[in-house]
This record gives C-alpha cells, sequence and structure tokens, in this order.
C-alpha cells in the first residue's frame, strides 16, 4: 500500500474511523498512524466529522450496574481488556506509565455514585396532571394486576399534546389529545416505543379527540417505556423506521 | 446533555483525579454513549459491557484530552465507537442479517431544537447531513449502515444484496464526495 498518496491517506483515514478499514489492513495502519503525525491529523478530521452522526441517536439510561462494576473493575487497576487507543493522539507517552487510580479515590467516589442514583430517582418525570381524565372505560376494572404507565408527550412551540396511558401486559393503550398541531400539513404524527433495539411502530396518532390502540407484544417486556412522536408521510413511516423530525419524546411513568 | 464547555471541566477535573466530576461525567454522558453502543451493538449485555470499557479508557486516559481535539463529547463517542468495533470484530464473526426491510438509521434527535447541544455541535451535524445528502443513494446508505451499524465492506455486500468490489466503491466514492463538500 502506498501510504505517501494523499488521496489514499485520506481515504484509509476514513475507512480506519468509518469502520470499514478491517483485519490486517487495519493493524497496519494503527501502527502507521503511532509515527505519522500528518496521518494521525487526517484521522482526526474523520473523527471530528463523523461523531456528528452519533448526536443524533437518543440516548438511552444504562442500568445503575454499568456503574457499579465499572467502580469495581477501577478499584481493582483492571486494565486488561484495552487495546492501546489509536484515536488518541501520541501524547500517550505520559499516561502510558502512570499505574490505576489509588484506591482511596475510587472509595470517596462511591459515595458520589449513590448520590448520583438518589438525584437521578429524584429527577424522574412527574405524572402529568389530570391524566386519565380523557381516557375511555378504565382497564384496571377487570384485572387491576396489570401494571400501567402513562406519558405526556408535547409539541415544542405549539400546545399540541397527547396524554398516553399504555396497559403493556394487555397490550393496549389509549391517547387523549388536546390543542391543536399548526403546519401539520399533510404529515401524520406517528408514536415509536424507543426500544433497545430501535424504534418500533405503535402508530398514527389523532390530532383531535380520543383513541385506542394496539401495543407491539415486545413492549410487554420492556423495563424502560421511552416513547416519541415524529412527523411522517401521510398515514405512517412508508419504512417502518422513523424518517421525519422528532416532535416530542417522553419517558412513560408507572402509575399502578 | 451537559454543555460542552461543563464537560471540558468535568473531563479536566477528572484527569486530576476527582472522583466526584467523573461521576458527574459518567451520569452526564453514560446515556448518551449507551444509545450510541446499543445503535452498533443492539444487544444490551454488550452494550453494557463496551459502556464500562469506555469509560475505564476514560478514567485512565482523560488526561489526554485537549479542548483542541475537538468537543469532549466527539472525543468520548468516538472512544465508544472504537470499542464498539472492537467488540463487534471479536463477537459478531459472523452478520446477524436485518429482518427484510429494515431501514437504515433513523433520526431520532433534533439537534438543532436542543438548546443544549452547543453552536459548533449544531453546526457540525447540519453540515454533514447536507453533505450526505449530495450521495448517491447507494453511496450514502453504504456510510450510514457502516456507521450505525459497523457493518464491514462484507456485511455491507450482504446487506445491500450487491457485489463485493461494487459496494467497496460505494463506500470509497461516498467518502470521497463527503470530503470535497466538507471541505469547501
Amino acid at each position: 500500500m502506498k501510504y505517501q498518496n494523499a488521496k489514499l491517506r485520506n481515504l484509509l483515514s476514513a475507512e480506519y474511523v468509518l469502520g470499514t478499514l478491517q483485519g490486517r489492513a487495519r493493524r497496519r495502519f494503527e501502527r502507521l498512524l503511532r509515527s505519522d503525525a500528518a496521518l494521525v491529523g487526517e484521522v482526526r478530521y474523520w473523527e471530528a466529522r463523523l461523531a456528528s452522526f452519533a448526536l443524533k441517536i437518543a440516548p438511552v439510561d444504562p442500568p445503575e450496574t454499568v456503574w457499579i462494576g465499572l467502580q469495581r473493575r477501577i478499584e481493582q487497576g483492571n486494565t486488561v481488556p484495552l487495546r492501546k487507543p489509536v484515536a488518541i493522539p501520541p501524547s500517550t507517552a505520559k499516561s502510558t506509565a502512570s499505574g490505576g487510580p489509588p484506591v482511596w479515590r475510587i472509595l470517596a467516589g462511591l459515595a458520589t455514585a449513590a448520590a448520583v442514583v438518589v438525584a437521578v430517582l429524584l429527577n424522574q418525570p412527574k405524572t402529568p396532571e389530570g391524566v386519565p381524565v380523557a381516557v375511555a372505560p378504565a382497564p384496571a376494572v377487570t384485572a387491576p394486576a396489570a401494571a400501567s404507565y402513562v406519558a405526556l408527550l408535547k409539541m415544542p412551540d405549539a400546545d399540541m399534546q397527547w396524554t398516553v396511558s399504555l396497559t403493556p401486559a394487555r397490550g393496549h393503550m389509549t391517547v387523549a389529545a388536546l390543542g391543536t398541531a399548526p403546519g401539520l400539513g399533510d404529515r401524520s404524527p406517528e408514536l415509536w416505543w424507543l426500544s433497545p433495539n430501535g424504534p418500533v411502530a405503535i402508530g398514527v396518532l389523532p390530532t383531535s379527540g380520543n383513541g385506542a390502540m394496539d401495543l407491539p407484544p415486545a413492549l410487554a417486556n420492556a423495563s424502560e417505556l421511552k416513547l416519541a412522536v415524529s412527523l411522517e408521510p401521510h398515514g405512517g413511516s412508508p419504512t417502518g423506521q422513523p424518517t421525519g423530525p422528532v416532535v416530542a419524546s417522553a419517558i412513560a411513568v408507572h402509575t399502578a | 446533555m451537559i454543555p460542552a464547555e461543563q464537560l471540558t471541566t468535568l473531563l479536566a477535573a477528572t484527569a486530576a483525579g476527582d472522583q466526584r466530576a467523573f461521576a458527574q461525567l459518567y451520569r452526564g454522558c453514560s446515556s448518551h454513549l449507551f444509545g450510541l453502543l446499543l445503535r452498533i451493538l443492539k444487544r444490551r449485555d454488550w452494550a453494557e459491557e463496551a459502556l464500562q470499557d469506555c469509560f475505564l479508557r476514560v478514567w485512565q486516559k482523560s488526561d489526554t484530552y485537549e479542548p483542541a481535539k475537538g468537543a469532549p463529547l466527539t472525543w468520548l463517542s468516538t472512544i465508544a465507537r472504537y470499542r464498539a468495533l472492537d467488540l463487534l470484530r471479536m463477537k459478531r464473526p459472523e452478520v446477524e442479517m436485518p429482518e427484510e426491510g429494515d431501514a437504515p438509521p433513523m433520526t431520532m434527535v433534533d439537534v438543532a431544537e436542543d438548546p443544549s447541544a452547543r453552536a459548533d455541535e449544531r453546526q457540525g451535524v447540519e453540515r454533514l447531513e447536507g453533505c450526505m445528502s449530495t450521495l448517491q443513494d447507494e453511496q450514502r446508505q453504504s456510510v450510514l449502515l457502516a456507521y450505525y451499524e459497523g457493518y464491514t465492506h462484507q456485511e455491507l455486500a450482504k446487506v445491500l444484496k450487491a457485489p463485493l468490489g461494487t459496494v467497496k466503491s460505494w463506500v470509497r466514492r461516498g467518502l470521497t464526495r463527503l470530503r470535497e463538500c466538507l471541505d469547501q
């Protein structure tokens, strides 16, 4: 491989950052990066630009066990499975020698971690006011055991909002639309469940009045119900995935 | 999302050994990075492992971060993504084929609407999207699938039902075109 060709160097850097530079070629490229500052610059160029893709992904809260396990690994000075970072520039010389952090730092941090958990719990969204009002026949009457959730999905810069009540175990939800949605045009607001594996369509929301919808079966096992509304072509997304802008999102609150 | 300036401060404090700052950094960024990792790795257990690896690296290497290297979230998500790619290569020797008709990555967050996103982050997203729209469909799809799914050339060929050589040239031409546009 001729690493002198500027175009090729740039392309290899791009494919390295994208991840399509594979196997031996990738390793060779990484070795080269250690001694070629200009090539590091090329990689940096692509890292900075392609990182914008990452900003587009909706956040998902990791389970608390990740943080706890992380603390344990830091405490044990576990550095084993990590490869030498090529993404990080050659100034690593000073840092490679420094060992793990002292244990006292970790112990101090554990208290902080607990505080963080509490703070996160306290920050859970409150149940929106007057939620179950508009909802038709109360399903809880027949089987009070099934868990139910509510979420308030509000469009910013508009008074359009949807209150959704979900009973995942029964695969059922109701929705009450309130307000007006200006500028929707021919587009339909579609409700999505943001599952750990990506968005799952629930259905097109009414823009006025009440409605009821079936829920995807997989939702019954969800540990957290993140919902979002996107604007789709009339009748809903043609691809089964969101194609338009997200206008509202919320985490459903467990109510019973 | 915490503002970039705050993240820079937290990274600096983490580098100085401040556990509290590290915890705050984790609290501020972990859901963002976890979303990215889940998107690429698909499996929750792998994403959790990668997130832990990623923050372990951040703890060990936060002293190598300099604001000149780009926004802190760029730095963090780059670390996370490389870790995800490594894990994929180790754990997914055979690509798991998506269901028929699975669409390429979605747009779930409108960064332009996020008041906490820094102006240059917003501009970066807009610029990248603008330039991506100048690519031919196959080129764009190949680049997006490689980024969000971590697909190799072989996996792309399988998913896009095209010869390997064709797919390679889609990626190459897509990236070349992207560079031309981004440099303008």
